[in-house]
């Protein structure tokens, strides 16, 4: 299987304040891929430096099999899509207008359209299920609407990787499930991999072909979501007693954390 | 109004000719209606048949209203135009031409020549455009510490020298004798009256071909519009395209306001009603921001001209009283 992504020794920091301390590991192509981890480890900025917005000064990335510093920014945009927590969305562009601006990595500069690229964005917004709001304004739909949206951009720029960070954060449960639906759908159909940033280690779970664990900018644990999901190592890194079990309806693990009143009932039993 | 057709060309086609009309018109206008005669078919004949026109009138509309209303269209096309980008480039919608001290800056350059008695072209222009480079310069370097152009520290800087500016203005105005006090409120206010073909030249040679380079750099704007980040991951160099763009408005809109003075408002309004009308892509707003800002200032000039019965009112209070309302109106029906 080849890498769609290696990180050798990467190291990352805010002036002195250091966020990512030598971490290497590799993403193998058109997997669905998780980076999990407690707020401020270095998730997102792992991202940002993926996606090219973040310039980083040690350590050695490969994307596709070159060196992210030899990409230009189009040509990395090509390659990358990349879709944060929200977007500006201040400007009020139409759904159609918005998915059709994830062409531009491969239009000249301004930007006009072919038919070609008016196909793939249809496609892309059939895809996502967003084809029937293409006129409206993507201030004036609902949060999973635009969620959805946001993802038939990337989608629409034609990306070898999908990078997300944290996309399903901000929405219910059902709608959580159905952008993760979406994502797994797309990783099955076109072969994209999928590299997403989150801190719900049961959705990610769920969905996970791999995941990496990480705390303070250093990989903690690496491989499948049964090998990184384990009390013993997730305790240590959140600090806080869980439960794991397997998830009945499937056969991912599951993670329950344990508040303090539910450990005086457990103990209460065994007591009497 | 809306627009299902999807080709961006032909939409850019047809908005810019629509416009085009327009401006023609209000050119037309401009040139036919005054304070020494009326009439648009003298100026039809004079355009347009062989007979040898009546050489006072071709003096008036050749020499007086001409350069005038080109003057007008050019500063119309600039204010508006700069307003667009200086939205874009700070992501926000209340930004202005003169947000970053180049109102203020210019001001202090012209009443210092004013005051100093130097002809009003170029010398009080070449003041005026010194005063607002040397503002910009101040906020580029207030604004930039590590995180250069960061849009907030620069809407702040501009705020605060604007502020400053205001008061060296006030005080300069408290020492000049009062037969000068005409002229600097006149400037302040926005004023095309002296208007001559020299300017007309220079501020054309000047400023055409900065909006050749805004709209080449348009859809960088329409990436810019969902961040810098988002648009830096797709491909655009967010250091190159807003530098670029914020030294080429700034300095178009300097040479203007060098020439003409302060005309309040329009870098704010027509914008805003371009974008409530046509939406947030810049492929369309840009040729429609130049053209309709030309043509609003063209009418606003008429107006200027025509509406006191003696003198004229200077243009920057007509482009004020006009825009307001019509951007609460716009404002609050594009709302609901």
């Amino acid at each position: 299987m080849k890498n769609a992504i290696a990180i050798h020794s990467l190291s990352y920091s805010y002036g002195n304040f250091s966020v990512l301390s030598a971490i290497s590991f590799k993403v193998e192509q058109g997997i669905f891929f998780t980076v999990i981890g407690p707020n401020g480890s270095g998730k997102s900025t792992l991202m940002k430096i993926l996606a090219g917005i973040l310039k980083f000064k040690k350590g050695k990335i490969s994307i596709a099999g070159k060196n992210l510093k030899k990409y230009s920014g189009r040509e990395l945009a090509r390659h990358v899509a990349y879709v944060p927590q929200t977007i500006s969305a201040e400007f009020p562009f139409t759904v159609e207008e918005f998915v059709l601006l994830g062409r531009s990595p491969h239009q000249g500069m301004l930007g006009i359209n072919s038919e070609e690229d008016h196909l793939i964005a249809d496609q892309a917004m059939d895809f996502t299920d967003t084809g029937t709001l293409s006129q409206k304004k993507i201030d004036r739909i609902s949060g999973g609407e635009r969620q959805r949206v946001f993802i038939a951009r990337a989608v629409c720029q034609q990306p070898e990787i999908m990078l997300l960070d944290e996309p399903a954060s901000s929405l219910d449960l059902a709608h959580q499930v159905k952008l993760m639906d979406l994502l797994e759908r797309l990783k099955n159909e076109t072969g994209i991999t999928i590299i997403m940033v989150s801190h719900d280690i049961n959705l990610a779970a769920m969905y996970s072909d791999a995941m990496i664990l990480i705390k303070n900018g250093s990989v903690i644990k690496q491989g499948t979501a049964a090998e990184v999901i384990k009390p013993s190592i997730l305790e240590d890194i959140f600090g806080c007693p869980f439960f794991v079990d397997t998830n009945p309806a499937g056969n991912s693990p599951r993670i329950s954390p344990i508040p303090a009143k539910f450990k005086l009932n457990r103990r209460a039993p065994h007591a009497s | 109004m809306t627009f299902p057709e999807r080709a961006i060309m032909s939409r850019i086609v047809r908005v810019s000719f629509i416009f085009a009309l327009i401006l023609a018109v209000s050119i037309f206008a401009g040139l036919a209606v005054g304070s020494s005669f009326n009439g648009l078919k003298i100026l039809w004949e004079m355009v347009f048949s062989a007979k040898k026109p009546d050489p006072i009138l071709s003096t008036i509309i050749w020499r007086i209203r001409f350069p005038r209303v080109l003057m007008a269209l050019m500063s119309g096309a600039v204010l508006s135009t700069g307003g667009l980008v200086f939205q874009a480039l700070l992501r926000n919608p209340l930004a202005e031409p003169y947000i970053l001290g180049i109102s203020g800056g210019s001001a202090i350059g012209a009443i210092a020549g004013i005051i100093l008695g130097i002809s009003r072209f170029p010398g009080v222009a070449a003041a005026a455009f010194a005063g607002s480079m040397a503002t910009l310069v101040i906020v580029v370097v207030m604004s930039s510490g590590k995180a250069s152009l960061t849009k907030d520290s620069m809407l702040l800087s501009g705020v605060v020298i604007n502020a400053f500016c205001s008061a060296i203005i006030m005080f300069l105005i408290s020492i000049t004798n009062s037969s000068q006090i005409h002229s600097i409120m006149f400037w302040l206010m926005g004023d095309l009256s002296s208007s001559d073909m020299n300017q007309v030249h220079f501020l054309a040679l000047s400023t055409i071909p900065c909006f050749f380079v805004i709209f080449l750099f348009s859809h960088s704007m329409n990436l810019l519009l969902m961040g810098k980040e988002m648009a830096h991951s797709m491909g655009v160099n967010i250091k190159f395209v807003t530098g670029i763009l914020l030294v080429i408005s700034s300095f178009m809109v300097s040479a203007t306001v060098a020439d003409c003075g302060l005309m309040g408002f329009v870098g704010l309004v027509v914008p805003h009603i371009m974008r409530l009308v046509f939406g947030p892509d810049h492929r369309i707003l840009v040729p429609a921001c130049i053209l309709g800002g030309g043509a609003y200032m063209v009418i606003c000039d008429l107006l200027a001209r025509c509406i006191p019965q003696q003198g004229e009112i200077p243009v920057g209070v007509i482009t004020a009283m006009i825009g307001a309302p019509l951007f609460i109106f716009l404002l609050k029906k594009g709302k609901t």
